[in-house]
């Protein structure tokens, strides 16, 4: 898999937006923003740069298991952070953000319908990557096996509600932000010629 | 909003010490072996051995324990939840407090010490690493070890070349979303009142115009590495090309050596 030059540098600076919204929300932004705002730009790292917005999430995860101070929840970093149960959430922004992008760059039509049930199938992949691992890491790290009911009780409920809100705001979004943005329009692969 | 514009980001702790001057290869490669050896190992003398090695290292590379400490105060929650779980779990030598169903013995509190020892280990030792590490540095480091990932396809050249942008635009972009939302502000938008869904409207004038000058910056970004013939990573050149040293010999040797004892001391114990 190689990345030509445009595609390396958005997703270098998604990778930082990313870090930007789990950062803003870590201080004090609380009141402006009463929600993580990450899985918003997951979405819209798929729809706006296809498949290759995945990576933006790749090295998310690399930077923060190293040890950068990335994640939205304490201990915003480092190996350790593998042991809590919202671990798997991280692999699943990979997933879902890969997911959304490969499908979004098929639709030969984008509307705000259309790209918000495609972040939707993007979000269940989410959860199965990140509620099995809720599971794993009760079972295996804690030492407590959790019903069917607690695992969602924990690991889904207090957040589809929003999530599917985020769905439907990076949809729009989308839309939006395309429009501005005369290089996203075309299709062709991008060369170096910015489209400004 | 005006916290934004003094955030530090990093945990980098800068020196010059002997630890901060060994190849970051080393140290991400050492670390992960610790990682590896901390899971094999089992035992109150290993783990003790460890915690010595741990604190001897701050102190020759200048890093004050407060500070690596403080990367654990997070996980607070979930160090006691183990150990409370052990306890009350692990059935085995003498039953020191019982009250209905609750039962604990004296194996559960020593299984239950022993896993969050480990655990504590974990977070601090390998906070090391960042702490003598500088993201840069970190970044040139990782390059190496992924390289060999390329024949199946793992693009670490350009992830490297990435993760450095990423760095670079962290303060820039987080700067321009406090400025945005000043201007939005001053032209009377409220971001701090209101329902959920009005919350949430609220953020599209401030998000467009992230994405939209996010983007700009990418291409303007891509255009000037072209235009300075940007083709990758062959042949590539750089300023402070990564070299091994005795210094990291001696880091090699010495660990491995610590490694073998720690082995030893489980196995005995």
């Amino acid at each position: 898999m190689k990345l030509n030059s445009r595609e390396l540098t958005r997703a270098g600076l998604f990778t930082a937006l990313h870090i930007a919204a789990a950062v803003i929300l870590r201080f004090g932004g609380e009141a402006a923003v009463p929600f993580s705002l990450v899985p918003l730009f997951v979405i819209l790292a798929g729809t706006l740069l296809g498949p290759q917005g995945a990576w933006s999430l790749v090295l998310y995860a690399v930077m923060g298991f190293l040890g950068l101070p990335v994640f939205a929840q304490p201990p915003y970093g480092g190996i350790s952070y593998l042991l809590l149960p919202s671990a798997g959430y991280i692999f699943g922004y990979i997933l879902a953000a890969w997911f959304i992008g490969w499908v979004s760059n098929r639709l030969a039509k984008l509307t705000v319908t259309r790209l918000f049930l495609v972040s939707v199938g993007g979000l269940v992949l989410l959860y199965a990557c990140g509620l099995p691992y809720l599971y794993g890491v009760f079972r295996w790290v804690v030492g407590k096996q959790l019903e069917l009911q607690q695992v969602l009780t924990f690991g889904l409920y207090p957040f589809i509600g929003f999530d599917l809100a985020k769905a439907l705001v990076a949809s729009m979004l989308t839309i939006v932000i395309r429009k501005r943005l005369p290089s996203l329009q075309t299709k062709e692969p991008a060369s170096g010629r910015a489209g400004f | 909003m005006s916290v934004l514009r003094n955030i530090s980001f990093g945990q980098y702790h800068p020196g010059d010490s002997v630890v901060h001057r060994l190849d970051p290869r080393t140290k991400l490669g050492l670390s992960f072996a610790f990682i590896v050896v901390l899971f094999l190992v089992k035992g109150f003398l290993a783990y003790l051995w460890f915690a010595a090695l741990v604190v001897l290292i701050a102190q020759i590379a200048e890093i004050p324990l407060k500070q690596m400490l403080k990367g654990l105060r997070p996980l607070t929650f979930i160090i006691l939840l183990t150990f409370i779980l052990h306890a009350f779990t692990t059935r085995g030598g003498v039953t020191l407090w019982q009250l209905g169903f609750l039962r604990v013995d004296s194996q559960g509190l020593i299984q239950g010490a022993l896993l969050v020892f480990r655990l504590v280990l974990l977070v601090v030792a390998t906070s090391i690493l960042t702490l003598t590490t500088s993201p840069i540095a970190l970044t040139d480091g990782l390059e190496y070890i992924m390289r060999p990932g390329e024949r199946v396809g793992l693009p670490a050249h350009e992830l490297a070349m990435m993760m450095t942008i990423a760095l670079r635009f962290i303060p820039t972009l987080i700067d321009e979303a406090d400025k945005i939302m000043r201007a939005q502000l001053a032209r009377g938008a409220d971001f701090e009142s209101g329902g959920l869904i009005q919350r949430a409207k609220s953020l599209l004038p401030l998000l467009v115009p992230l994405f939209v000058s996010a983007f700009r910056r990418a291409d303007e970004l891509a255009m000037a590495m072209e235009a300075r013939a940007y083709r990758g990573g062959k042949n590539r050149t750089r300023l402070k090309a990564l070299r091994y040293t005795s210094l990291d010999a001696w880091a090699f040797a010495l660990s491995a050596l610590a490694f073998v004892i720690a082995f030893y001391l489980g196995r005995w114990a």
